[in-house]
């Protein structure tokens, strides 16, 4: 368990540095520590226009237009981070109130909720992203959720393809995994002797899952999403990769893979960089969930 | 025909939609020749040239392969009656000579006598009619069919109100006349395409849509082997009296693998030309390290290509309607940064005409890069504060959007990328008044300036849909003058019309040329003849080995 512990502190400092980095980095750029992250620099390309490799004024040498990798990683996190963060929140409030709802009302529901989760399960959530993704341009597509008889313009979505709709495109696709732990836990607890004393006091639903039930799963349902974060920063990277993320010139680790792909084999800093920015991003979420499994559930 | 994707004009042009042909006017000699290839040693006869290509040839069928590819193979096995000479210039293939009747309307073409099919039976005059009907027929939907409507009669046949093209003419086995609805000076070019090219009609009705597993055509080569995915053979052709095109034994191309192999398998020597289908087909880096090594860099072959890639802006959406916008934009793009960008493997584009199509204007007024001025037009235009606009762009790892998106953000104009799949631009910027600004990229169909001006400048050609008038610009002056040279018969004048309509159009600036790219060629010390071709490209027929 100290083990544990001393993983999870490392991830959290590496998710703690990229964050502040994050933060900060708008401030490191007006103080000159850091370039512009678009920046297409004259002295960014050698003669034959190609990237400078890593070192001298470009701490991680420069991309295929001259631009500052170190900076544009940065940014990116600026990018990974939130849009991370931000799907798995969307995952959460599905993956939990679905797997609440199935697991306490059981029955016909439980049924037909499962049946739903693992309709979404088979489908490869990239797969299933792309397609949510390909429906967005840049200039933004309203999407009607109502018949199209009823004119109710207030349930009109208008989604333009930017960081927004990308957290909420991979939170849709992330949450299945979810609902199957919550809904077990919450199968477990509702036999629970103080679900039990508080039903016998004549508590309602909603109560028992609010005040008995929720509490309870809490510490499950955060190590989870912590979990998640890793595949839902994971999932951002290959839409970026396949050029449906967020659109440039905004750095994402993913479009700045895909941009560096050709240059692999000669400048292979321009794949190594971002990638090892996913790699430790994704490692550190990985290293806190586990800690934070062993602190909650010591017994495993 | 078009070329999209930034990197595929350097990768892979044309592939997509159409045959990718390059033009060197005759008296233009751009070619960079290396000194292995301007060889004066007699040519030897023997060896088998060893070729790779990633994919199956599309078709073998010549009715039916209409791409780079396909047509440098189709050329092995078939004629036609009129060929590039070594230039663009057009010389006799199966046909002697032609004269064209008085109206400009009826061609007459004399066969040569003795050649055959690789089956045997004499090439007559009736076979042409067959051949060019077969293209004309909906049933084959020959993707080069709509280059031959303009044969007098073609659309009757093509409503099938007609059993033969009433323009097509076999008075004797050994001469034959094609009549056209209206004079075309650049119907000659037009029987260079695979549509034109002659098959047997006996054959044809044996294998069926099998043809192309099974060609039978009168060309220097014929098929021996085809295992798709494997391999594709082809030997001397015995009954050709083509001798000078048949130094090689045999050509053995393998089919498969990816560049990188192909290229490694190049350097060990297994292959003879590195990439046939590409330019230049090797990985960019990968080809700067080849260019720059002392052991290849003399057996690089380079020529600029007929084709030019643009910035497309719609002339109907604002804030495109205005004239001065689109000429601020003009000022505003870095072009010599593109080339740096691209490596140098293109050069900066003033005009809209390739350097190599006949009618280039090395005088054209087009706009420096001056950043000052195209500010100074935004704010005059009301725009000082700025501006937003869409610029539509292929979902690709190319620097050239990005590049294109920072300079205009030097000038106050914040261009939002929408990069999208490749037919989603192509559908998008056909369609009227969707796409506001776009990538967008043209390629000779045939050396002459009417395949770039009259198609994507002449705005009685706007539809609403599938139009290749991306900017949707239509100024009267230039549709008269393009109507005017399209039935010119005097070719300087010709020409001159065409400057005069492509000055015009830069100075209304419906689009940004932006670049023009090179074709390159990269071989073995013992291959010779490889020169580029610059409408054909590879011509492996007049190849030959000294190994």
């Amino acid at each position: 368990m100290l083990m544990a512990n001393r993983l999870a502190g490392v991830g959290a400092v590496i998710i703690l540095i990229f964050a502040l980095l994050a933060v900060a980095a708008p401030t490191l750029t007006r103080w000159h520590l850091l370039h512009t992250p678009d920046q297409q620099d004259e002295q960014g390309l050698d003669a034959d226009g190609l990237p400078r490799p890593a070192g001298g004024a470009y701490l991680a040498g420069t991309d295929n237009l001259g631009r500052d990798m170190l900076s544009r990683v940065v940014y990116g996190a600026r990018v990974s981070l939130p849009v991370g963060v931000g799907a798995m929140l969307t995952a959460m409030v599905i993956g939990v109130t679905v797997g609440l709802l199935a697991g306490f009302f059981g029955g016909k529901l439980d049924l037909v909720l499962m049946r739903i989760t693992e309709i979404f399960m088979t489908i490869p959530a990239i797969l299933l992203a792309i397609a949510f993704a390909g429906l967005l341009d840049v200039s933004g597509r309203t999407i009607h959720l109502h018949p199209a008889w009823l004119h109710w313009s207030w349930l009109d979505v208008t989604l333009k393809r930017g960081a927004v709709s990308v957290f909420f495109i991979v939170g849709l696709v992330s949450w299945p995994g979810m609902v199957r732990v919550v809904r077990a836990q919450v199968l477990a607890l509702k036999e629970r002797e103080f679900v039990l004393a508080a039903r016998t006091l004549g508590a309602s639903d909603a109560r028992i899952i609010l005040r008995a039930v929720l509490p309870n799963l809490l510490p499950t349902v955060i190590v989870l999403s912590v979990m998640s974060i890793a595949n839902t920063i994971l999932l951002e990277a290959g839409l970026g990769y396949l050029g449906i993320g967020v659109p440039p010139p905004a750095p994402t680790w993913g479009s700045m893979i895909s941009e560096g792909q050709p240059y692999f084999i000669t400048y292979p800093h321009l794949v190594i960089v971002p990638g090892l920015a996913i790699v430790l991003t994704v490692l550190a979420f990985n290293l806190l969930g586990q800690g934070l499994q062993e602190i909650v559930n010591p017994k495993r | 025909m078009k070329v999209l994707s930034f990197l595929r004009t350097l990768v892979f042009p044309g592939t997509i939609l159409g045959l990718w042909l390059l033009l060197l006017t005759t008296g233009q000699s751009a070619t960079a020749s290396s000194p292995a290839a301007t060889s004066t040693v007699q040519p030897r006869r023997g060896g088998t040239l060893r070729l790779a290509l990633p994919a199956d040839v599309s078709s073998l069928d010549p009715a039916r392969g209409f791409d780079t590819i396909s047509f440098q193979f189709l050329l092995l096995l078939y004629q036609g009656l009129v060929e590039y000479g070594d230039g663009a210039e057009l010389v006799p293939a199966l046909a002697t000579d032609w004269h064209l009747s008085t109206d400009r309307r009826t061609y007459t073409f004399h066969l040569r006598p003795g050649a055959r099919f690789s089956n045997g039976r004499a090439v007559v005059a009736a076979d042409f009619v067959y051949s060019m009907e077969r293209t004309l027929d909906p049933k084959i939907a020959a993707p080069t069919e709509s280059y031959f409507e303009e044969i007098a009669g073609a659309p009757e046949f093509r409503a099938g109100k007609t059993p033969h093209v009433r323009g097509l003419r076999a008075p004797a086995p050994e001469t034959l006349e094609i009549e056209l609805a209206a004079p075309d000076p650049t119907f000659l070019f037009i029987l260079t395409l695979p549509g034109a090219l002659v098959v047997p009609q006996e054959a044809v009705a044996q294998f069926g849509a099998n043809f192309t597993a099974h060609p039978v055509g009168s060309g220097p080569y014929i098929l021996t082997e085809w295992q798709r995915g494997t391999v594709m053979r082809f030997a001397r052709n015995p009954l050709s009296p083509q001798t000078n095109r048949q130094h090689l034994d045999a050509i053995e191309v393998r089919v498969g693998g990816d560049r990188t192999l192909h290229l490694m398998m190049f350097e060990q020597g297994e292959l003879d030309i590195a990439e046939v289908d590409d330019f230049p087909g090797i990985p960019i880096p990968d080809f700067l390290r080849i260019e720059q090594s002392p052991r290849w860099h003399l057996l690089i072959e380079r020529i600029p290509t007929g084709s030019a890639n643009y910035l497309s802006m719609n002339t109907e959406m604002p804030p495109f309607d205005n004239l001065k916008v689109r000429q601020a934009v003009n000022y505003a793009i870095n072009k010599e940064k593109l080339i740096r960008l691209l490596h140098g493997m293109a050069a900066t584009a003033a005009g809209i005409l390739p350097v190599t199509m006949p009618g280039f204007n090395t005088n054209l007024q087009s706009y420096p890069y001056d950043p000052a001025k195209a500010r100074q037009l935004l704010a005059e235009s009301g725009f000082a504060g700025g501006l937003t606009v869409e610029l539509w762009c292929e979902v690709d790892p190319s620097p050239i959007p990005a590049s294109l998106q920072y300079d205009l953000k030097q000038v106050g104009i914040n261009a939002q990328l929408n990069p999208v799949t490749f037919p989603t631009l192509l559908h998008s910027q056909e369609q009227r008044k969707t796409a506001q600004c776009c990538t967008s990229a043209w390629s000779q169909d045939y050396p002459d300036p009417s395949d770039f001006l009259d198609v994507m400048f002449n705005g009685n050609r706007i539809t609403e849909s599938g139009c290749q008038n991306t900017s949707f610009y239509n100024n009267p002056q230039v549709n008269q003058l393009l109507a005017a040279a399209a039935t010119c018969p005097d070719p300087s004048q010709r020409l001159h019309l065409y400057q005069q309509a492509e000055q015009i159009i830069v100075t209304d600036a419906p689009c940004v040329p932006l670049y023009q790219p090179y074709s390159y060629a990269l071989h073995q010390p013992w291959v010779h003849g490889v020169a580029l071709h610059p409408v054909v490209y590879f011509r492996f027929e007049r190849m030959w080995l000294d190994r």
